[in-house]
């Protein structure tokens, strides 16, 4: 059973660039070339929009979301000075592009998770036995904290190291460790209030 | 003689929870591992427990793009870029020199005439719309007739750059428009851009140019939906304390006698700008209000869809609404539901204090139905019953944690049942678990620091509260015991003016006799 389990995150893995390539294709970008650019978006674009879909679920806005963050990388390239590989660069502008709209969602969902359970009494915010365990596993997802959803997806899903996500979230791997234990016992105290 | 294997370790559903994450990442040893399947086979909750566990390691299956193939993305993205590139040049740089001559002869005029007085807008915040208008304004307005804008319905005042009626309903760059008390009016501008104006309102079309359209809001409450295609010019609504950068979206301003803006947004995303240094505040998106002044977001409500509302009608082959007083369905408004018959102002929730009360009467005194105001009592009495219950449950969860605290045996497990429940529903409505956490923290972690904090809390919230003494109490002996003597003794003489009959009274003049003159009457 355990293998079936041990699906691995890395199902969408980008196609992403080797080292050498990494710096050659970044030196053509910020000279100007938007076949470059171009490159730049096609390596990337899955990872940072199976990304946004991690953070925020099933969304009509990802499409929107992935082309400001690309805008935003894109318009900021000659300030990437290659001090972390492009996909953590993009993770960063990620999360900084979604920071708002996160925090937001979620004061919102809790809002309906209450006049959700008033109808359909405790628990109603789950209704368990009418969802298959991928979109109960969504949901309880979107009702994890924004900080420690952030941090969930980056290292679970995305298979980032502690300090990878430090670097990109720009806290300390102190807080990155904390958050993530966090956000695991919030999880297990959510699964197990589902069932 | 070998001695006997150890009996087998009873593995239960307390057991399994404390393997499910080794098992889940394929961690687990392989006696380990059978003993968890095992159990799992046997116990249905387990199972389930251990499948959705799965499933969120795993995470959701990557998505496919939904609109736009990559080449059409990728345009859109450039031309992204393009347009953030032209809003960050400065007018000043676009124009070069002779430009600067012209915008200062234009601003040292308009201060040589004197601002309107009153006039919230200062002559700094006047400088991202003081450029002149091109000869070829923008590329895809092609036809001159695009330049004009249109009053469509309603009543109100257009006034010329000269503040002189302009008759006829046609009006270009430079014009305000006026509403007074029971007026309102719509225009267009550009043809795909919609305004509804509310009484009481100062709209000026400042300028067009440099790719982007500048309105003024002096004062009052406009909605604007605008159907931005790719190549049409960007929209920036300038307000004394802030711009409101636009892609193309369904949103409200407004701007409160003292200056103050206020953006909330139905569909899209918008971007709130510092006046004249372009520095981004927020970004609002859609179902978000945010208060500029107080930097503050929160949930749309009633009043804004109102102001809306006539906007809505069938756009590009979405059912949209208006007709029947619905809201459409792509206008984000949290706790709406989500079925089309439901979708009307009087099912917004509005949950918030006496400002937004007063907008909701006004909103409600619009709404289609007119007359009574059921809905939102109904939504009202259904708030207060899940209030009811959500305290009921907060109330349950505190007395479980009390008593665990009680018992000295169990007093441990409070510390997490507390945190919990504060990470559950928060401390403002039971200021009693402060004292509790304090308790806990000073008799178990030594944190008098904290502790003295929580204490302080505590007596903040709910100075009357039964066990207020016993904070005071507490708050003395952590000084006392954290060796701050000074404090110690403010805080006793604070315990013994409050409670010169109390139950510590002895205590704390065993420690510092000479206060017992705090006794004395």
């Amino acid at each position: 059973m355990a293998a079936e389990l041990i699906e691995s995150a890395s199902a969408a893995a980008p196609t992403e660039l080797r080292e050498g390539a990494e710096e050659l294709l970044l030196t053509r970008a910020r000279g100007g070339e938007a076949r470059a650019l171009r490159e730049i978006y096609d390596a990337y674009q899955g990872l940072v929009r199976a990304h946004l879909h991690r953070l925020l679920g099933s969304d009509s806005e990802i499409d929107d979301i992935t082309q400001i963050v690309f805008a935003r990388a894109f318009g900021a390239i000659d300030r990437f000075r290659g001090g972390s590989t492009i996909a953590t660069w993009l993770y960063r502008i990620t999360a900084n592009t979604t920071h708002n709209l996160l925090r937001q969602r979620y004061r919102g969902a809790r809002l309906k998770a209450a006049l959700r359970w008033f109808d359909e009494g405790r628990g109603g915010h789950m209704s368990a036995q009418n969802m298959d365990a991928r979109r109960q596993a969504t949901q309880l997802l979107q009702g994890l904290h924004p900080d420690l959803r952030e941090v969930f997806v980056l290292y679970h899903h995305e298979g980032l190291t502690l300090h990878e996500i430090a670097a990109i979230l720009e806290k300390p791997v102190s807080t990155i460790g904390d958050r993530l234990g966090r956000a695991r016992r919030r999880l297990h105290a959510l699964i197990e209030g589902a069932r | 003689m070998s001695a006997p294997p150890p009996p087998p370790r009873r593995y239960g559903c307390l057991e399994r929870r404390e393997d499910a994450e080794l098992a889940v990442s394929g961690r687990l040893s392989e006696a380990a591992r059978e003993r968890y399947e095992d159990h799992c086979w046997r116990c249905r909750p387990c199972r389930e427990a251990h499948e959705l566990l799965a499933a969120i390691y795993r995470g959701p299956a990557a998505p496919r793009r939904q609109g736009l193939d990559a080449e059409a993305e990728f345009s859109a993205i450039l031309m992204r870029v393009a347009e953030a590139k032209r809003a960050s040049v400065s007018p000043l740089g676009a124009l070069g020199l002779a430009g600067l001559v012209a915008m200062a002869l234009t601003v040292a005029l308009f201060l040589w005439s004197g601002a309107p007085s009153g006039s919230p807008f200062s002559p700094s915040s006047l400088a991202p719309i003081a450029y002149q208008m091109p000869d070829d304004p923008v590329r895809p307005l092609g036809h001159p007739a695009m330049l004009y804008g249109r009053a469509l319905h309603g009543s109100g005042k257009l006034l010329d750059p000269a503040q002189e009626p302009i008759e006829g309903g046609a009006f270009r760059v430079g014009t305000t428009l006026v509403t007074e008390a029971g007026e309102s009016l719509q225009a267009q501008l550009l043809g795909r851009m919609l305004i509804n104006i509310t009484p009481n309102t100062r709209l000026r079309w400042s300028a067009i140019g440099n790719g982007r359209v500048d309105l003024e809001l002096l004062g009052g409450n406009v909605a604007i939906r605008y159907e931005r295609e790719p190549e049409d010019p960007l929209l920036v609504v300038h307000t004394p304390s802030a711009d409101v950068h636009v892609v193309g979206t369904v949103f409200t301003v407004s701007v409160s006698d003292g200056g103050d803006a206020e953006v909330a947004v139905l569909r899209g995303r918008v971007e709130v700008r510092e006046p004249g240094s372009e520095q981004t505040i927020s970004e609002v998106w859609a179902g978000n209000r945010f208060d500029v002044k107080r930097s503050f977001h929160a949930d749309v409500g009633r009043h804004e869809v109102a102001v809306a509302l006539p906007l809505s009608y069938e756009t590009r082959g979405r059912r949209a609404g208006a007709v029947d007083g619905g809201i459409p369905t792509d206008w984000v408004v949290p706790g709406l539901p989500d079925e089309p018959r439901l979708r009307n102002v009087d099912n917004i929730v509005e949950i918030t204090g006496s400002r937004r009360q007063g907008r909701v009467l006004r909103a409600s005194a619009r709404s289609p139905r007119g007359g009574g105001d059921d809905g939102q009592a109904l939504l009202e009495m259904l708030l207060l019953e899940v209030e009811a219950t959500r305290t009921e449950a907060l109330q349950a969860e505190l007395s479980r944690c009390r008593e665990l605290y009680l018992t000295v045996e169990t007093r441990y497990r409070a510390a997490q049942c507390l945190g919990d429940l504060v990470a559950r529903y928060g401390a403002r409505d039971q200021p009693e678990v402060w004292l509790l956490i304090g308790g806990l923290r000073m008799d178990y972690a030594g944190d008098y620091q904290a502790a003295k904090a929580d204490f302080r809390r505590f007596l903040g919230l709910a100075p009357e509260h039964p066990e207020a003494e016993l904070a005071r109490y507490r708050l003395w002996l952590a000084s006392t015991e954290q060796g701050n003597i000074q404090e110690a003794i403010a805080h006793g003489r604070d315990y013994l003016r409050a409670h010169p009959t109390g139950r510590f009274v002895g205590q704390v003049l065993r420690r510092f006799p000479g206060l017992t003159r705090e006794l004395q009457p």
